[in-house]
């Protein structure tokens, strides 16, 4: 028996609002109408926990003091600290209940894109976007603004009065907020000064503005002329609705499907805008409408790597308890969380997908489930911090790895409705439908073994690939 | 029609290249004139003052109080110029004449983000115009001779450049390709490459898929076969950007009918500890070409190998107060090679006084440089890749 209009709308709700339902939760969700499953996912959101894997606060500054030996210790254990922040994280997205919210959580990752080498830096703006990740941009913003993180990515502690520094500005109207085209290289001058002084303590961690570093003379940005600090900048940016446009335009985008249509996103950040940037009701607008639930709307994106993961994971209930596999894992498929390319962060789409990328995105799946050794060698532009080899950075050609992973067949197996054959498994997996001389090549189920098959076959179809 | 045909038929062929069919462009190139263009990208904004070095200007030391380089961290070239010291492997590259270095290279209306200033340069627009493919891509589309093989330009990484990405075609990345090829015999892929039918898929992400599946199955089994035997000659550093130079040395040597080789090296954003960073990464880059070049030398390629090498943008003249540097605007461009015409200094440095608000001005447009290795170079009409004329220059 072919799988219900219900159970499909349901799994593609779970695949765009979460990180995918596993089988046996198939059964409880869809039976409720997928509007008030959108309900339901918010409320399993409302409480949730931080990640707390890193309990200190690094001290910078002894550093000027140490000597080599002492420097190399704090190196090694800073890197394992930021390899802990990452898998913390990874293992929070497979298996958290408050699905949405580590959803939404990983989108405003992409958004407000960010490197720090300070373990307790990344944790703590990870969790400023946790906190506001269903709630308020504007609070978003200002927390991410203020993040020693973010201050310290973009330049902001060196952006001083006698020499500002343009770098946390540019970024700011770019890429955070209104986007290009939207501003004038003045305006980002002028922002700049607003910003000055912006910057944390060196022994806490906790936002301060310096005094003596800030310029507080009357500056003029997008037509307002007065000592502006830099939350006037903030108010006087999302004040434009432009800015609402912006950020909705990019939810849309993550959420629905690759271009949509211009109306429809204008409807949307007007009320974006009006209440006064409520993610939490934008989101529900989206997941309720029909437009989200359209044919076209279905499959119709390309996973990005995390989210290929997260899948294979809650799809098949297997686990990784080793932190260099899930690592490396994201290294070779091209997106480590907490490593974004550039402040623009990952472009998506298409451009996860070339020759080289697509085949092991084909055998990711079956690699994991047999525990199986990938051959290939890792990019250059990892910081020292990812990558897992020897100090001194010295290339290793030709590396395998083992993923250590634990996977079970007796249980992944136990969790799949009995009667389901070939068609069923595959309209449970796949959120596109492969052409049927395609699906002909997988395995017709008889009997366990070639359950099996079916099973690794259907997860290395083009059409896992997309969501 | 056969050659012989079409010879005795048109009477006296016209000189341009536009009225050779193909078949006989083809044959030209097989008889060894087929040029290998080298795009090295330094990601993030590297930092030309701070590379080659104008010791003798004092307003480079004005504007510099941290950051300068001091007289033991220098190799002076001239009178007026200096590399950096990291870069002290070049130095045989230099006195041999296989170096041009081409100053004050940029456009008008700089774009000082990265993100916007990286697309300018792969996809060869002006600053306010928004291009989705890259000047290689738009090469491979021109209908170049070799440009439909699948490979006919790769970059040595795991994932492609907007550069190398087309209307129609698009370059082919891969960093082994013995690795690759192995992936693709798999049986139950091999299958869905033979099965597959284009008009059965009517979604485009669907269908994308399916055709780079393809398309990498057979390229993979071209390159893997044609490189397996090849060898590369001498030493090469252990490090990253090396072992890519490494790979394009075995690509060349192996008689690809690749035309373009693509490859980066990033970290060069220096905001702030510049002389660190900075150095260490233009000792790796030096090194890498270095070797390279005389692994081409070996091979008797040297001729007709180009490599050129780019930032998107330069940095402002005076440091910042966190020893780095901010995004500026025009920058050095580098050509290695032996068939350079013009060695050494192409063109004078821009001036240290006469800014544009702090940056440098530029004198050459990147786009001219684009042209003239287009048309001089990889022989096409340069206006079908730049939708433009430019006026060329002469470094070839």
């Amino acid at each position: 028996m072919a799988l219900s209009k219900e159970q499909i709308n349901t799994l593609h709700l779970h695949a765009r609002a979460g990180f995918g339902l596993p089988v046996t939760q198939l059964e409880d969700w869809s039976k409720m109408p997928v509007t008030a499953q959108v309900d339901r996912l918010f409320s399993e959101s409302e409480s949730f926990t931080p990640l707390t894997v890193i309990k200190d606060f690094g001290r910078p500054e002894k550093v000027k003091e140490m000597n080599d030996a002492e420097r190399k210790k704090l190196r090694v254990q800073k890197k394992e600290e930021l390899q802990q922040v990452n898998t913390a994280w990874m293992k929070k997205i497979f298996s958290d209940k408050a699905q949405l919210r580590e959803r939404m959580t990983y989108f405003w990752h992409g958004h407000f894109a960010c490197r720090t080498d300070m373990p307790w830096f990344a944790q703590a703006l990870n969790n400023v976007l946790r906190k506001h990740a269903l709630g308020s941009f504007k609070e978003m913003l200002k927390e991410v603004a203020k993040s020693p993180a973010m201050l310290q990515f973009l330049n902001n502690q060196q952006n001083r009065k006698q020499h500002p520094n343009e770098n946390f500005a540019r970024e700011l109207l770019e890429l955070f907020t209104i986007g290009r085209g939207n501003y004038s290289e003045t305006d980002i001058r002028e922002a700049a000064r607003a910003f000055t002084g912006w910057s944390f303590d060196r022994e806490t961690g906790e936002f301060r503005i310096r005094e003596k570093a800030h310029d507080d003379d009357p500056k003029t940005f997008m037509g307002v002329t007065r000592n502006l600090g830099g939350e006037d900048i903030i108010e006087i940016v999302l004040a434009k609705p432009d800015t609402a446009l912006f950020i909705t335009r990019k939810i849309c985008r993550f959420l629905v499907a690759e271009n949509p249509e211009e109306k429809t996103i204008e409807s949307l950040a007007d009320s974006f805008l009006k209440s006064g940037y409520d993610i939490g009701a934008l989101l529900k607008q989206i997941l309720k409408s029909d437009w989200f639930y359209a044919e076209t709307n279905r499959g119709c994106l390309i996973k990005s790597p995390v989210e290929l993961l997260a899948g294979i994971v809650r799809n098949t209930g297997l686990t990784m308890h080793k932190e260099e596999s899930l690592i490396y894992i994201q290294r070779m498929l091209g997106q480590v969380l907490f490593y974004p390319p550039n402040v623009a962060g990952w472009p998506g789409g298409k451009s996860w997908i070339d020759n080289s990328s697509l085949m092991l995105r084909l055998r990711l799946a079956s690699l994991l489930m047999s525990n199986g050794v990938i051959e290939a060698e890792e990019k250059d532009d990892m910081p020292e911090e990812f990558r897992s080899n020897e100090e001194g950075g010295t290339a290793t050609a030709g590396l395998q790895r083992r993923f250590e992973t634990q996977f079970n067949w007796d249980s992944f197996i136990a969790g799949l409705p009995a009667s389901w054959k070939r068609d069923e498994l595959a309209s449970f997996f796949l959120r596109a439908q492969p052409p049927s001389n395609i699906l002909s090549l997988v395995s017709e189920v008889k009997d366990n073994a070639s359950r099996k098959n079916a099973l690794v076959q259907i997860l290395s179809l083009p059409e896992y690939q997309l969501t | 029609m056969k050659r012989r045909d079409f010879i005795k038929q048109s009477g006296l062929a016209a000189a341009g290249t536009l009225l050779v069919p193909s078949f006989l462009k083809n044959s030209f190139f097989e008889s060894g004139g087929h040029k290998k263009l080298v795009i090295v990208q330094l990601s993030g904004g590297n930092d030309g003052l701070n590379t080659i070095v104008p010791y003798n200007n004092q307003l480079y030391y004005d504007a510099r109080k941290q950051l300068a380089l001091k007289e033991n961290e220098l190799v002076k070239l001239n009178e007026t110029i200096a590399f950096n010291k990291a870069l002290e492997s070049l130095r045989p590259v230099w006195d041999q004449g296989l170096m041009t270095i081409l100053n004050g290279v940029g456009y008008p209306n700089p774009d000082r983000s990265h993100f916007r200033s990286l697309d300018i340069w792969h996809t060869a627009s002006d600053a306010n115009e928004y291009l989705n493919s890259g000047w290689i891509g738009r090469y491979l589309d021109s209908d170049c001779p070799g440009c439909e093989n699948a490979a006919a330009a790769i970059e040595v990484d795991d994932s492609l450049s907007l550069a190398m990405k087309g209307n129609r075609r698009s370059g082919f990345a891969v960093k082994d390709p013995a690795l690759l090829q192995r992936v693709t015999k798999e049986p139950f892929f091999a299958g869905i490459a033979k099965s597959y039918i284009p008009a059965m898929l009517n979604e485009e992400h669907q269908g994308y898929l399916y055709k780079v599946l393809v398309d990498t199955a057979s390229t993979a089994d071209f390159l893997a076969s044609k490189t397996k035997s090849v060898p590369s000659a001498g030493e090469y550093p252990d490090a990253a950007f090396a072992k890519q130079m490494k790979q394009v040395a075995r690509f060349i040597r192996a008689d690809l009918p690749a035309s373009v080789y693509y490859v980066s090296l990033g970290g060069f954003d220096t905001h702030s500890n510049q002389r660190v960073r900075q150095d260490r990464l233009l000792k790796q880059w030096a090194d890498g070409i270095r070797a390279f070049l005389r692994d081409m030398k070996d091979a008797g390629k040297l001729d007709d190998v180009l490599v050129m090498t780019f930032s998107e943008f330069g940095r402002r003249v005076s440091e910042n107060a966190s020893g780095g540097t901010d995004h500026g605007t025009a920058n050095n461009l580098f050509l290695f090679g032996g068939g350079l015409q013009k060695k050494g200094v192409y063109n004078e440095m821009p001036s240290l006084q006469n800014l544009d608000n702090g940056d440098l001005l530029y004198s050459i447009d990147f786009k001219r440089v684009y042209a003239t290795l287009l048309e001089k170079w990889l022989k096409v009409d340069h206006r079908k890749v730049l939708s433009r004329d430019f006026p060329l220059l002469d470094f070839v």
